[in-house]
């Protein structure tokens, strides 16, 4: 049932494909999907048996032979030909199908044979390409799983996915995929993310900690609360992401999808006025090296076959690479659009910084600290859920506070809190300036910024600093960035001068831009984007516009809001700075290998089309020049799969 | 539970394979429990002898030159019309059961109300009733693509996942005709008895075949195929007279 449930989706959505046809046994399908192969194999066996024949005495038999391969790669071909053609369109297999068939006209019908043969080869290498170019991105699609594995009252049950709704409870073994994502019930956990995020190391995850769709557990099953449903899981929306990036094609291939039918129809034409001039010239009509030879060696060899594959191969193998990397391109234009970048913006908290809040010191404002405090915010704020509450507690153990029993304790929402200590009888109090002027009836000379709070125990105040994290591959990543790829980078905060000098500092970003509104920064990159190619690298909800009117966006992290993300082009779900590296790389090298692919079949089409028009190309090497080209077009594409 | 029951299945699984053999049983043409290869093997063995032993008798009497070449080529082409026949009636099943599972996504997309008023009596047409048969329909109604398969199996009485692809059989059937054909030629450029001799062979092998998988006694299968060669030598002996 669970194989056969989902099926249909994919059929449906194959075009009803006989190989994934719901009706067929596991068998039948693997069968149908190798048949292309098959028949092509039978082809070749066929093709060289009737040259074999051919030079022998059984002539009859390698007429049988050449009729097998018509009946096989040809029928198929002309059918779709003529469907083509009904539908009022022409293309590549219209031109090659006619050259096969025209073939048999002037008796060339070994040439016409060869031709049906390694065109089918070639379609059969092209689709592998495209699969082992997909192929990752069906992995990724892949891993969610049809049924899970529901906690309900200690009982588990195995239940479809499409029936969890969010609060459930289900169970994760080991090696399986975590179905949707939820918080971490059980005490600890290790799940890998290495075909999300490209990352090779298992994270070790505890009770209460975010846990993503599509992870998968490595050492001992875990229980997880889910937090979202099929549709708006991690994992889904990077599979509709990915699709909307299938269906995006870039300029030159929708330059070259429109090109092709009008150049077809140049090429017949061409191919007809070439037979009718080499005629009416006084070359024989039906000989070989005569006016419809050349005329069919030209139709054979100018079919755009490699042009049309060069580009799109080429870019799916790089968004493949990019997403088997944790890199969500959507869009393949975006890969162009990168190659051009020569402005990169970033924004500080969360994009340089790890936006993880830290302690960064703890000053007691009269005389030497005393070590109980460390136990009084322990156990003050470890049942807070307030980020500096949990940075704060977090610097507090590490400094050696134990939690005690705390008596009359209090929060004041958005304040602070308060509380008798162990035997204490003075009571402890942790929170904003005012909470604690109030509270302690003293005055307090520092100003308060966001970035400061304020403990006060045993008749001293200390004063507690915090600082954002840089993150440690950000100053690298950066600097990479500038000398292989002469990027500009700009430092784009809301935070206050001195903060983002000291990030811009440290990272080596000279061109700094703070105490801006998100207005602010979409104004800066309007105008920067009308004199440069920008990029702008964000992931909170006041980037979004910024990150919408940059020529191209990133957002960094699962931590991204939900608004810069559906803002960004790009989507790292690594949390880290270092993937922007490889994603330059591919965009570069994709460019590249586009120009070497269309560069390469611009060249065989002219060199081959002219030794055809001029008699010096025998059918024979026609076909092998014109399909040879094609695959290795298609096989260059793969080095972008690395 | 009757473990030997289940032969070392899960119920599921039990059940599963139980659905598997019935729509074998009751999806073949032939509606035989004979594997798909024995039963290629009995058919063609059993034609192929037929062909050959009519087509000498016939071409022996209206003093044709019986040459084993020529009979080995028209029982090729019999073949070949045969084999095709396979081809197309299969593909066009297969066609068939295509366009049948898209009218039924088709209805569910459009009547999906009415679909589930009419799984909701499937159901209880099995028993089930009250909160469990809500529940059974609310699972099954929440997946499309699960209430498909249901509906398939349910309603149109059909066995997703059981079906053979359509160029399976005529691939078999081709090696198979293609071996026999070239024993029965080969014996019969030795001599016409030897003809007779593989004829009557391939006519107990396929008897033995039938009968092995069919549980029929195989002395009344032998005896039948012996009176249909018979018999058809005989017609080809007066469809020479008349000739």
């Amino acid at each position: 049932m669970k194989d056969n449930h989902s099926k249909y989706t994919s059929f449906f959505s194959s075009g009803n494909k006989t190989s994934l046809s719901p009706f067929l046994t596991p068998f039948s399908q693997k069968v149908s999907h190798y048949m292309p192969l098959l028949s092509n194999g039978i082809c070749l066996i066929l093709l060289i048996l009737g040259a074999l024949f051919h030079y022998t005495t059984f002539e009859s038999l390698s007429t049988l032979c050449l009729l097998g391969i018509y009946l096989l790669a040809g029928t198929p071909a002309i059918t779709l030909s003529i469907k083509e053609i009904l539908k009022g369109s022409i293309s590549v297999q219209t031109l090659m199908s006619l050259s096969a068939f025209s073939t048999l006209y002037i008796g060339s019908g070994y040439e016409g044979a060869l031709l049906l043969t390694l065109f089918a080869l070639s379609h059969t290498l092209e689709d592998f390409i495209h699969k082992k170019a997909f192929a990752s991105l069906q992995n990724l699609e892949e891993l969610q799983p049809q049924y899970v594995t529901l906690v309900k009252n200690n009982i588990d049950e195995q239940t479809s996915i499409f029936s969890i709704k969010k609060g459930d409870i289900v169970a994760v073994k080991v090696g399986e995929t975590i179905p949707l994502d939820g918080i971490l019930l059980s005490e600890s956990g290790c799940v890998s993310v290495s075909h999300i995020t490209g990352e090779s190391l298992p994270h070790t995850i505890t009770k209460g900690c975010n846990v993503i769709a599509g992870s998968i557990v490595v050492n001992s099953q875990v229980v997880v609360r889910v937090s979202s449903t099929t549709k708006n899981s991690t994992l889904s929306k990077i599979t509709h992401l990915i699709h909307e990036a299938k269906q995006s094609k870039p300029e030159i291939e929708t330059f070259f999808d429109r090109f092709t039918e009008g150049y077809s129809i140049v090429i017949i034409t061409f191919a007809a006025l070439l037979i009718t001039t080499l005629y009416i010239a006084g070359y024989p009509l039906m000989e070989n090296g005569g006016a419809i030879y050349r005329g069919m060696s030209f139709l054979i060899v100018a079919s755009p076959c490699a042009l049309l594959i060069g580009a799109p191969t080429a870019y799916i193998s790089a968004l493949s690479s990019c997403a088997k990397n944790g890199i969500v391109i959507k869009g393949a234009k975006f890969l162009d659009t990168i190659a051009h970048i020569s402005h990169i913006a970033f924004d500080k908290t969360g994009t340089i910084t790890t936006g993880d809040i830290c302690v960064s010191s703890f000053v007691c404002n009269d005389g030497d600290v005393d070590p109980s405090v460390y136990d009084a915010i322990v156990s003050l704020e470890s049942t807070q859920t307030h980020p500096l509450a949990i940075s704060l507690a977090k610097h507090a153990s590490s400094q050696g506070g134990r939690a005690s029993i705390i008596k009359r304790g209090k929060t004041v929402l958005g304040k602070g809190v308060s509380g008798l200590i162990g035997n204490n009888t003075e009571p402890s109090f942790i929170g904003s300036r005012k909470y604690i002027q109030e509270a302690t009836m003293r005055k307090l000379s520092i100003e308060e910024t966001s970035t400061h709070c304020f403990v006060f125990h045993n008749n001293k105040i200390y004063t507690v600093y915090f600082t954002d994290t840089v993150r440690c591959e950000a100053e690298s990543t950066i600097s990479q960035l500038k000398t292989l790829y002469k990027l500009t980078p700009l430092l784009l905060t809301g935070d206050i001068k001195s903060k983002a000098d000291d990030i811009a500092n440290l990272v080596g970003i000279h061109s700094i831009h703070s105490e801006l509104s998100p207005e602010d920064k979409l104004d800066i990159i309007s105008s920067l984007s009308s004199l440069h190619t920008t990029m702008m690298i964000g992931d909170g909800m006041n980037d979004a516009p910024a990150l919408a009117k940059a020529h191209a966006s990133v957002s960094i992290g699962e931590k991204s809001s939900a608004t810069a993300t559906k803002a960004s082009d790009i989507i790292i779900i690594k949390e880290s700075l270092s993937p922007l590296l490889f994603l330059f790389k591919k965009a570069y090298a994709t460019q590249s290998i586009v120009k070497q692919n269309i560069t390469a079949a611009l060249l065989i089409i002219i060199i081959t089309s002219l030794a055809s028009i001029f008699g010096y190309m025998p059918l024979t090497l026609a076909v092998i020049l014109h399909e040879g080209s094609t695959v290795a077009v298609g096989l260059n594409s793969l080095r972008l799969l690395r | 539970m009757n473990n030997s029951h289940f032969n070392g299945k899960s119920v599921f699984e039990h059940i599963l394979s139980a659905h598997k053999k019935t729509a074998k049983n009751v999806g073949e043409s032939h509606n035989m429990h004979t594997p798909f290869f024995m039963h290629i093997l009995e058919n063609t063995l059993f034609f192929s002898s037929l062909l050959f032993i009519s087509l000498f008798t016939l071409l022996t009497a209206i003093n044709q030159a019986a040459t084993p070449s020529l009979i080995a080529s028209i029982v090729g082409l019999f073949s070949i019309v045969y084999i095709c026949n396979e081809a197309i009636s299969n593909t066009r099943k297969l066609h068939r059961l295509h366009r049948v599972v898209e009218e039924e996504r088709n209805e569910i997309v459009t009547n999906k109300d009415e679909e589930i008023d009419e799984l909701r009596e499937l159901f209880r047409a099995k028993g089930l009733s009250g909160n469990v048969l809500d529940t059974a329909v609310l699972a099954v109604s929440e997946d499309e693509d699960l209430l498909l398969d249901v509906m398939l199996k349910e309603e149109l009485g059909l066995e997703p996942g059981t079906y053979r692809h359509p160029s399976i059989t005529p691939i078999v059937y081709s090696f198979v005709f293609t071996l026999s054909i070239a024993l029965l030629y080969f014996s019969l450029v030795i001599s016409p008895v030897c003809l007779h001799i593989m004829s009557l062979f391939f006519l107990f092998t396929s008897s033995i075949i039938t009968s092995y998988f069919e549980k029929i006694s195989v002395v009344s299968i032998s005896v039948w195929n012996i009176a249909a060669l018979i018999s058809i030598s005989i017609i080809a002996k007066v469809l020479s007279d008349i000739l």
